[in-house]
């Protein structure tokens, strides 16, 4: 039984819609026919799908599998447009002829190039909207596991930022600046249609949903900064969309393989230096002597540690070498392509080993791909895109003040106090005759060593889908896409490792699985009436779901280390997850253009989410764009010099709903534990079902051009977004009783999500290239891009400040993110004793909170990448350079390595601390505790300025050198193609910041990071390999 | 064609036929299914009882913040916990504000909402419930009535706020009301009104016996006459304690036993206990015990404590003065000084165990304290003959005080004893910088947590925090 329902209601308009503009193109009466081939200029063979179509009517047709072709036409003749993507469009007269075979050829020009804006295609010069590509060669062969690495600054407008150093790790996209404080800020991401989740990899340590892609099978990234480019997506465009392609089979007949190895080494580089025994031993006898102790008393530092004075007598371990390493890493990558008869295939496998930087992590990753299409019919294409990812990790515990991470670990560990004794075997840490207890008597050696922490991650992100080409102009398709991941962890604690002994050692088993399902229908319209007007129309539908759930399992008390499987041990505690979400949206666009000269755009998409209560569940956005191309104007004609100028504005309304998916729910779940063996109940979460989605409205005004004959080619674009009904979790009274949510840790105000205010971004993407010099035979390319930044809160709902727990987390005024500290001032050269500046400016010890503001921020307000390529005879030298500046952080390791008290060893700048009065230094006065006079010397309770930095780098990226082999030799040995390379990552790094690496720290670009304890990046060298045959 | 214009109808059809928004929650119980039987009232409850071995109350803060921020414990090791109570650092104090008042909206909704009529269960059940739930809130008011305030009585420059007074559940952001800070004597008055409420329903239990997990009539009468003790009424205090006594002494743990009586492993629950906390091996986090139990901070466990704190050397000294004193036996030498072994962490998991909170042996003090020299004599020695003190002495304020601080030690009271009393707080000569908190200082009372200040216009910080 069919019901009519408001729901329907819409189904049925949207469906005759699509009828009747099925129904409405008649074929007309014709007289006679024209037969052709169409070739490829390339290497002859035919080219199926091409357009032919009769100049200023509906008739047409399409080439089949061979290159042929069959058109009626008048018997007056005409002209017969040939046009495919990728290829440069050719018009012929018929005149009396009743065979015309054509040759087309590839579309090198830039500006033909074309942009995949989901749904659709485009050609470049087609363009409203702000849109940057970056094609599969500029990245393959760069040796990081994921492509969202190797795009860091090559499109303007958009930050990448590492979230870890680790091989496989995350890294966080961010376009055109942070246009949300609590809903998400990572773009959509879709390959091949299908729009990925964004979680999935192994909890064992940093990982990449977008792992499960190898970057080689890549041919194109585009990124949708604007409204225009990406209001087709509606309410997940807000943070930009990236729409990435595989490759298709190529057009040749004959079977293209390439094959490319590469092996290389990573090595850690920037590390602290720590103290070695005998400055140990020297700091910790003046902790003491400052406090009043003697050092040399029975049980005093000299004691344990030794007498500095005597530094041959003290033992020293190098913790530091002991955890770091160069790691060996090698990819090794086959593909084959080609076409058939009807089929076209893309075949591709590689496999990936990467050593971490530390003992014991790695990642290793075997890839298959098969991307076929086929015709079915003249009409009917058929296509897939599979891809399976098989990764396998072994993680390191980071970002984070872990006893147990090797990043804080390796640096704080005593150096008189060896990890292992002569034999080899583990000490305990500290050694027992020490009499005191340093990092839970954990031994990092021994824990990197022996604690398993192994994620192994089954990944498939694959599409099927169809396309019926009604009539030329006419075609209808669809597409059912799914990411689907399963992973299952393991974490061994062996109780062979002492601080796990007390419970027999720990197995630790998490099974998680994520579906995630996208479909949509859609139909195209694409014609041209009277030679000028061009319209182009999509109308579709779209409905996805997300259903996410884990399960784990602990068990303890392992008699054996060697017997780790769950049942060899006790049952100690089962836990699990379950998320959903549901989204359905049914969107249309129009683009008209006149003449290839005014160009209009408009498109308008509906959304429905799960995430939100009935009365807000629908949400409407869209765009309106246009452009002029000022070249195509007769008064630009005479200028030669200008091969491509247009000038393009756009306005749109996009949302957002990436919060949690249940928050409109007031829920009752589990309390921390049992009670009585029974179970508990707490009120888990305070719902509010009035939220609404968040809405970007977006402007952007650019220009593009090529001049000189395409010798220097770039785009300007200025925007401004205003980000309103922002989703914030705005904080309550703890006395309401309320817990607060769970993630991210440490929050002690309970929330409830509401639309609270505004924030804007706005700013100025460049991008520049062009061929500086080409002749004889040497060639200089060179490519820039840069965007400013300036982000800020406008206007929050109640008053001028949010407040969360001790500190206001959003002002009207600043940026989203901003470190809101106490401002150091050094130490008191008299006393010895930490100053810092009250609100006043005066200098005093003791601040309060009243005493905190902003000291800066960790959003860039400027950053790019530089590319320069010169080749000369096969050589050729490519040297990128990435970069960010304007941004602060605050180095948490120097709280402890630079901790005026404790045990932790220190970084060798300690030796700057004042010692006596007179002393000018920032390092305030050593004692056992920390404290002088009750005062914690690093301001524990607020956070000072002191460990804060300007974090702002310049980095050379890459360098590679290659040598193409000369085609004559090819010929010889009978190679397509020959490259041999060398390759350094992070070469070289420009930076006032003080730490190990400015790439990796905390809220780099709202990364939520951690500042402790974070996995740095490596530098990597590498050579390798790709042969064609 | 048509047939292909009906296929992509169809299609069509087919997909979009996919519009259902609907979703589901499986990690989550709605409101309404909780809320719909005493079943989920006592879930709610066990969450406020489970709540009493957080690590932020009894299971670390509460029972350590008390003796370190006073003179029974040295710090000995610096891992970043305690260091600043240990030296009574500004911004250092008993931090259990949060916890404490999300405990008290479990009680609160049982207390407000179970007599409804949509409740199924029965009468007693429900009565019951709210007995404990009456006990629990009254435990959890006193106790931030004595971290934030002071005592009624013994108030500094009239400074009187004690907390805000939260007896409405929150079940939505409309009741989470803004509260002013209640007076210290409003407070005491709710927490006495509560326990009376509380105690006709509640059952009698015997020390000692695993009873003692939940609210007694027994507990209720020991807490009240403690709330008594602290509100200045000693009449009241003298009577609730006494009514708690069931002998003269013979009650408690004998002498000979009482070091053996620590041990967990034999005594699940301390011979003495009225109320205990109880931690089963599904209440706890495998790293838990290692990181934050009282047994990890305590002593010196070979399998991966942090052993940071020492029993003072001042302390030892006090028990080591009285040769026959059987406490002692709960001393354990170290190469850095005397180690308690009062938490021995033999439970159901390593560095497990559960936590006493009302023991018998405080009605006798109690009781000693409130009747004073001469009345109370008899129950202050017996009580002392049970710790293998020979003689006889006067209960007067003194010699109470020291037989608290040496019975207590380790378990939380120290400070609170000289706070509700007036004291200056003495401190260990280890404690570097300080040798003596004036009762008159500012950091006798701690912060009120910032967040909720910035949010409330209603609540005042204590003197001396701006």
């Amino acid at each position: 039984m069919f019901i009519l329902t408001k729901h329907n209601m819409k189904k049925i308009l949207l469906l005759s819609f699509m009828l009747l503009l099925t129904l409405s193109f008649n074929a007309l009466a014709q007289e006679r026919t024209v037969t052709g081939k169409v070739t490829s200029a390339d290497d002859g063979s035919g080219l199926p799908g091409v357009n032919v179509i009769l100049k200023g009517t509906n008739t047409g047709a399409i080439t089949d599998i061979d290159g042929n072709y069959s058109v009626s036409v008048p018997s007056s003749g005409g002209i017969l447009q040939f046009s495919f993507i990728g290829l440069k469009s050719v018009e012929i007269e018929i005149g009396a002829r009743s065979v015309i075979d054509v040759p087309m050829s590839e579309d090198v020009e830039t500006l033909e190039e074309v942009i995949v804006t989901g749904y659709q295609n485009q050609l470049k010069r087609e363009l409203t909207g702000a849109v940057t590509s970056v094609k599969g060669d500029e990245i393959a062969n760069i040796p990081l596991q994921s492509f969202d690495r190797a795009i860091q600054g090559r499109v303007a407008g958009v930050q990448i930022a590492s979230q870890s150093g680790a091989p496989g790790a995350g890294v966080n996209i961010r376009v055109r600046g942070i246009g949300s404080v609590n809903a998400g800020n990572d773009p959509l991401i879709i390959i091949d249609g299908v729009q990925v989740a964004s979680n999935g990899g192994t909890t064992q340590g940093s990982s990449n949903p977008l792992n499960s892609i190898n970057p080689n099978d890549i041919e194109s990234i585009d990124v949708l900064k604007d409204a225009a480019a990406s209001a087709i997506y509606g309410a997940q465009a807000a943070n930009g969309v990236v729409v990435v392609t595989t490759k298709s089979g190529s057009s040749t007949g004959k079977p293209q393989i390439n094959v490319s190895m590469q092996e290389g080494v990573t090595e850690p580089f920037n590390l602290y230096e720590v103290l070695d025994g005998a400055g140990y031993a020297q700091i910790r006898a003046e902790q003491e002597s400052n406090v009043g102790l003697n050092p040399a008393r029975a049980g005093g530092a000299f004691e344990i540690f030794g007498n500095p004075e005597n530094p041959g007598s003290i033992e020293n371990f190098d913790w530091v070498d002991a955890i770091f390493r160069n790691a060996r890493f090698r990819v090794y990558d086959v593909s084959m392509s080609g076409s058939t008869d009807r089929t076209s295939y893309f075949f591709g496998g590689s496999f990936n080993e990467q050593e971490g930087q530390i003992i014991n992590s790695d990642f290793q990753r075997f890839t298959g791909r098969l991307n076929l299409t086929t015709r079915v019919t003249d009409k009917l294409t058929v296509g897939a895109k599979l891809s399976i990812a098989h990764l396998d990790q072994f993680g390191a515990i980071e970002s984070g003040n872990f006893v147990n991470s090797p990043f804080i670990g390796a640096f704080s560990s005593i150096p008189s106090s060896p990890a292992v004794d002569e034999n080899g075997n583990f000490n305990r840490y500290p050694l027992p005759s020490f009499g005191f207890t340093h990092l839970f008597g954990y031994n990092i050696v021994e824990g990197a060593e022996l604690e398993i922490r192994k994620g192994r991650t089954f990944q498939t992100v694959s599409s099927a889908n169809a396309t019926y080409q009604i009539l030329p102009f006419l075609s209808v398709s669809g597409l059912i896409g799914v990411d689907f991941s399963m992973n299952r962890d393991d974490n061994n604690r062996p109780a062979s490792i002492p601080v796990f002994a007390g419970n027999g050692g720990s197995v630790f088993i998490n099974n998680r699985r994520s579906l995630n399902v996208n479909s949509n229908f859609n139909v195209n319209f694409n014609k041209t009436f009277n030679d000028v007007h061009t319209v182009k129309a999509l109308v579709g539908y779209e409905y996805k779901f997300e259903e996410r759930e884990g399960n784990n399992l602990r068990a303890i008390g392992f008699p054996d280390p060697f017997f780790r499987l769950p049942g060899n041990g006790q049952p100690d505690n089962v836990g699990g997850f379950f998320q959903e979400y549901k989204r359905l949206g049914i969107f249309g666009k129009v683009d008209y253009a006149y003449q290839d000269k005014y160009l209009f755009s408009a498109t308008i998409r509906r959304d429905g989410h799960s995430r939100f209560g009935s009365e807000n569940q629908f949400g409407t956005f869209g765009a309106a764009s246009f452009a002029w191309r000022l070249s195509e104007e007769s008064f630009l004609s005479g200028v030669s010099f200008i091969d491509d100028l247009k000038l393009k504005a756009s306005y749109g309304v996009l949302g957002n709903a990436e919060i949690g998916n249940f928050l409109t729910r007031t829920n009752y779940g589990a309390s921390t534990g049992q009670y009585d063996n029974q179970s508990t109940l707490t009120i888990t979460q305070i719902g509010n079902d009035q939220i609404t989605w968040e809405e970007e409205e977006s402007f952007n005004f650019g220009i593009d051009f090529a001049v000189f004959n395409n010798r220097l080619y770039g785009s300007i674009d200025a925007y401004r977004t205003n980000n309103n009904e922002l989703l914030f979790r705005v904080p309550f009274l703890q006395t309401s009783g309320i817990n607060p949510p769970t993630t991210p840790a440490g929050q002690t105000q309970p929330s409830v999500i509401s639309n609270i205010g505004s924030l804007r971004n706005e700013g100025i993407d460049i991008d520049l290239g062009g061929v500086v010099y080409d002749r004889g035979g040497f060639k200089w390319t060179s490519n820039f891009n840069v965007s400013f930044l300036k982000n800020e809160v406008t206007a929050l709902v109640d008053g001028d400040t949010l407040q969360t727990g001790n500190n206001p987390q959003l002002i009207v005024g600043q940026p989203v993110n901003f470190f809101y500290l106490v401002d150091y001032a050094g130490v008191n050269p008299a006393t010895g004793q930490a100053l810092v500046r009250d609100n006043d400016g005066n200098l005093i010890y003791n601040p309060t909170f009243n005493d905190e503001g902003v000291q800066g921020s960790p959003i860039p307000t400027q950053f790019g990448g530089f590319t320069n390529t010169f080749s000369y005879k096969g050589i050729t030298l490519d040297i990128f350079f990435q970069y960010q500046l304007g941004n602060e952080a605050v180095n948490g390791d120097l709280f402890n390595i630079l901790d005026a008290g404790g045990n932790d060893n220190r970084r060798v700048d300690i030796l700057n601390r004042w010692q006596q009065p007179g002393d000018v230094t920032g390092y305030p006065q050593l004692t056992t505790n920390g404290n002088i006079n009750g005062i914690d010397q690093s301001f524990g309770a607020f956070g000072s300025t002191r460990f804060m930095s300007d974090a702002s780098y310049v980095r050379l990226k890459t360098l590679t050198v290659s040598y193409d082999f000369s085609k004559k030799l090819l010929d010889k040995i009978g190679f397509r193609s020959a490259r041999v390379y060398v390759q350094g990552v992070n070469l070289i790094t420009w930076t006032k910041f003080d730490g190990i690496d400015p790439e990796v720290v905390s809220d780099n670009n709202n990364t939520g990071g951690s500042s402790f304890g974070n996995f740095p990046l490596g530098r990597i060298y590498s050579v390798g390999l790709n042969l064609g045959f | 064609m048509k047939k292909i214009i009906y296929l992509i109808a169809f299609c069509g059809l087919l997909l979009t036929n996919c519009d259902d928004l609907e979703v589901t929650d499986r990690a989550n119980l709605p409101e309404d299914l909780i809320l719909g039987s005493t079943d989920g009232y006592g879930a709610l409850l066990r969450a406020a009882y489970e709540s009493v071995n957080d690590f932020n109350y009894y299971g670390q803060n509460m029972m350590i913040g008390p003796e370190i921020l006073a003179d029974n414990m040295d710090l000995i090791n610096q891992n970043g916990r305690f260091e600043d109570e240990f030296v009574n650092a500004v911004n250092s104090g008993i931090e259990i504000w949060r916890l404490r008042y999300n405990a008290i909206n479990e009680c609160n909704i049982i207390i407000e909402t179970i007599d409804n009529e949509s409740v199924e269960g029965d009468a007693a059940t429900k009565t019951s419930l709210k007995a404990q739930a009456y006990f629990l809130r009254a435990l959890f008011y006193h106790d931030l009535a004595r971290a934030y305030g002071y005592e009624p009585g013994q108030e500094v420059n009239g400074f009187n706020l004690a907390v805000p007074l939260k007896l409405t559940p929150t079940q939505g952001l409309s009741e989470a009301i803004d509260l002013p800070r209640s007076t210290n004597a409003e407070v005491y008055t709710q927490i006495i009104s509560d326990l009376q409420a509380a105690i006709p329903d509640l059952p009698s239990v015997t020390a000692g016996s695993s009873g003692v997990k939940f609210a007694s009539a027994e507990a209720g009468r020991l807490l009240l006459a403690r709330v008594y003790l602290y509100q200045g009424n000693t009449s009241g205090a003298a009577t609730q304690a006494q009514s708690v006594i069931t002998g003269d002494g013979t009650d408690l743990i004998q002498a000979a036993d009482y070091a053996d009586a620590w041990d967990d492993a034999a005594n699940a629950f301390n011979p003495e206990s009225l109320f205990e906390s109880e931690i089963l091996a599904n209440d706890w986090n495998g790293v838990d015990g290692f990181n934050n139990s009282l047994h990890s901070l305590l002593t010196n466990d070979k399998d991966g404590s942090q052993f940071i704190i020492n029993a003072s050397a001042e302390l030892v000294a006090e028990v080591n003065s009285n040769p026959t004193d059987v406490r002692a036996q709960l001393f354990n030498t170290e190469p850095t000084g005397q180690e308690f072994q009062k938490w021995q962490g033999n439970g159901l998991e390593p560095f497990m165990e559960n936590i006493p909170i009302l023991r018998l042996s405080e009605a006798y003090l109690i009781a000693a304290e409130a009747l004073g020299p001469g009345a109370g004599d008899a129950i202050f020695n017996a009580f002392r003959a049970q710790r293998g003190l020979t003689g006889t002495v006067a209960a007067n304020v003194n010699n109470v005080l020291r037989e608290r601080r040496i019975e207590f030690m380790a378990e939380g009271h120290r400070w609170f004893d000289l706070k509700r009393l007036g004291r200056d707080i003495p401190k260990p000569a280890a404690a570097l910088g300080i040798t003596s908190l004036p009762y008159t200082d500012f950091r006798i009372l701690p912060r009120i947590p910032q967040g909720d200040l910035e949010l409330s216009s209603e609540l005042v910080n204590n003197p001396g925090y701006d």
